[in-house]
């Protein structure tokens, strides 16, 4: 059993031993005897406290300290033991970690699946899942199973892991070997594309597929990215709604690359949910120097659809410039994008892993009180004082 | 609390066969009794010669001395008479104290009795007036032999409780030569020894017979102690309480007697532990022991 609130049972405590002592203090009312001269008596208080030996009106005495021990321990909001020392959130990143994670579920313990977004999100997800087991367990163990690459780690990994008050254990699996570069599909679009001019500098590709559709996608597209493709759709310019008022830009960053050019902007994307809704794995794959999006990337299927609002020039050599080749090749990634397979530093991991201790649960989320348990508490409580009640006007009947 | 059974009075009364209870003052005059009277009459108990005057009874003149002496005198001879005597019993709560034969209620109607018994043994007609809860009971002075038994028959039938003032009961015995009050003197006593004064200034004898019990003198242990006639007045009695207590008590009966005896009464304590007899013999002698004093 453990409280929430300690204070208010240490002040029952206190109040229940000022009452015991209060009862070694009796207060005698002498027994009442007829006397027709009592007028001579000198006047003096029918009854005066004096101390005794052994606590007077024992059973008034336990009920009023039962009653205030039984509000102390209610206000204090109990909260019954957990029924185990330590509780596992073993977290499966990454698609081929979940059957790893799975042999390390123990009886108890909590899997959180994170295929998608880096381990700042599988971090996130693991403390949101530790909050809701909180009250199970005195210790929380954080089990991460990841590849543990370059890719995953972004600038909020560290903050993140340092909101976990404890450490983590962390397994690595093996990485999958890294996908060779997608083929460039194009669908529409003039024949003299810049766009596919930019493409075939990349140089050869033998990866699965990626199609951009220049200009609205086709039911084709659509089953395309359905069946795990990766659609990018481009427009050319001619076909997309007005971005209101319209303007132009002087930058688009994609995947670290920025390029600088005076882009108008004619399309407007709206910025994913945060947090995202389940399911929806939207993120914004290009930004505009003043961080709105530019290329916005939407789960379908088994794939993805890239809705890209960045005009391409038709004049100039803005495409052949490598700047712009390493744009598109981060647009033109498979879904959920190219991750750097290197490994993680020993720096990173032992950020990762944090310190030695467990965390608490009790830091990690406030295990809720049991409501009914304070009610029958403060239930009890009321029913003991009306019985002290009871019993004092009984013994004065007497 | 009941009064003795009247059965149980028979020893009293033999004892207190022979006392007497003379008046303090002459009486008024009426029936022939044993009380000297301020009458003079044609009784043949020679008091005094007084020159005659004009106006006195030529039939009251000594015819041998005027014989002798040539000069009219009046023989002057005392006369006899009986004294109406009203006994006012108290019959509150108060007198109910202690619980069983020793109350002073027990007592004040063995005096009671005593008392009628020596004065209907004088030939004075007796009477008794209860003052308690509820109607006065009373009884007709007079002289028959059964009015003592009378008395005691009534006093039977009276249990003490409750609170009743005397004053009024007093104040309805009008023209009556002598009364005895018998009580505790702890309920309206001012108002009463007011309506005393009055009788006493109109040539009534009046004896306070004040009966004390001697657990109020002496309270033994520690209590509660609870008027019986005022509900509210509860004061806790210690032992280290008693000696103030003592003296408070033994003040008020002192002034309560000094104002008794100031009014013209004859104030005598009797305890409720004390022989009936003795205390009647004391009563009927106080006049003496009074005037000595």
């Amino acid at each position: 059993m453990t409280w929430l609130a300690p204070g208010y049972l240490g002040l029952a405590v206190l109040a229940a031993a000022a009452v015991v002592a209060l009862h070694f203090f009796t207060r005698r009312v002498p027994k009442p005897r007829l006397l027709p001269t009592a007028r001579f008596v000198p006047e003096a208080a029918v009854s005066a406290p004096s101390p005794a030996s052994r606590p007077a009106d024992l059973v008034v005495l336990a009920l009023r300290a039962l009653a205030l021990l039984c509000a102390g321990a209610a206000l204090a909001r109990p909260v019954p033991a957990p029924p185990r020392a330590v509780l596992r959130v073993v977290v499966a990143h990454g698609p081929d970690a979940l059957p790893g994670a799975r042999a390390l579920l123990g009886p108890g313990d909590t899997l959180v699946v994170s295929e998608t977004g880096t381990l700042s999100a599988a971090l996130v997800r693991a403390r949101r899942a530790a909050a809701r087991v909180a009250g199970r367990a005195d210790s929380i163990e954080l089990v991460l199973v990841a590849p543990f690459v370059r890719g995953e780690w972004d600038a909020a990994t560290a903050a993140l892991r340092a909101t976990w008050p404890g450490r983590a254990q962390l397994v690595a699996v093996a990485q999958r070997p890294p996908a060779a570069p997608p083929r460039l599909e194009f669908g529409g679009g003039p024949a003299d594309d810049p766009l596919a001019a930019a493409a075939r500098l990349l140089g050869e590709r033998r990866g699965a597929a990626t199609r951009i559709a220049r200009g609205a996608a086709r039911a084709a597209d659509s089953a395309f990215a359905r069946g795990g493709g990766a659609l990018v759709v481009w427009p050319t310019g001619a076909e997309t709604a007005p971005r209101g008022a319209a303007d132009t830009i002087g930058a688009v960053i994609a995947a670290g690359t920025v390029v600088v050019a005076p882009f108008a902007r004619t399309v407007r994307l709206d910025e994913p949910p945060a947090p995202a809704p389940a399911g929806n794995a939207d993120r914004v794959v290009a930004r505009w120097a003043d961080g709105a999006p530019a290329a916005l990337e939407r789960s379908l299927g088994s794939g993805c659809v890239r809705s890209v609002a960045i005009p391409v020039p038709t004049a100039g050599d803005l495409v052949l410039r490598r700047s712009f080749r390493e744009v598109l090749d981060a647009l033109a990634a498979p879904c959920g994008g190219s991750r750097d397979p290197a490994l993680l530093d020993s720096v990173s991991l032992e950020t990762l892993r944090g310190p030695e201790a467990l965390a608490a649960a009790a830091a990690l989320g406030t295990p809720a009180a049991p409501r009914a348990l304070i009610a029958w508490l403060l239930a009890l409580a009321a029913l003991l004082l009306f019985a002290e009640l009871g019993v004092r006007a009984w013994s004065a009947a007497r | 609390m009941t009064a003795p059974a009247a059965v149980e009075y028979g020893a009293l009364l033999d004892v207190l066969r022979g006392v007497t209870w003379p008046a303090r003052l002459h009486a008024l005059g009426g029936t022939a009794g044993t009380h000297k009277s301020r009458l003079r009459g044609h009784t043949a108990e020679f008091t005094e010669y007084r020159p005659y005057r004009q106006g006195d009874d030529p039939r009251r003149i000594d015819w041998k001395l005027l014989a002798r002496t040539d000069r009219a005198f009046l023989r002057i001879t005392s006369d006899r008479a009986t004294l109406r005597t009203m006994l006012l019993l108290d019959a509150t709560a108060s007198m109910a104290f202690p619980d069983g034969a020793g109350s002073k209620w027990a007592q004040a109607c063995r005096l009671a009795v005593g008392l009628a018994a020596v004065a209907n043994a004088a030939g004075d007609p007796v009477g008794l007036v209860v003052a308690g809860p509820g109607p006065v009971r009373t009884v007709a002075p007079r002289t028959r032999r059964g009015v003592v038994a009378e008395i005691a028959r009534t006093l039977e039938d009276v249990q003490p409780a409750g609170e009743a003032p005397l004053a009024p009961a007093l104040h309805a015995l009008r023209e009556m030569p002598r009364l005895a009050i018998v009580s505790d003197f702890l309920g309206d006593e001012a108002e009463l020894l007011r309506v005393a004064r009055e009788r006493i200034a109109g040539g009534t004898e009046v004896y306070a017979v004040y009966v004390v019990a001697p657990e109020e003198l002496e309270p033994g242990g520690a209590f509660l102690a609870a008027d019986p006639e005022r509900p509210g007045l509860r004061r806790p009695f210690a032992p280290e309480a008693r000696e103030r207590y003592a003296g408070a008590f033994a003040a008020w009966r002192r002034e309560t007697a000094r104002a008794w005896r100031g009014a013209g009464a004859v104030w005598v304590e009797v305890s409720a532990a004390e022989p009936a007899a003795r205390a009647v013999r004391r009563i009927a002698r106080a006049v003496a022991v009074e005037a000595h004093a």
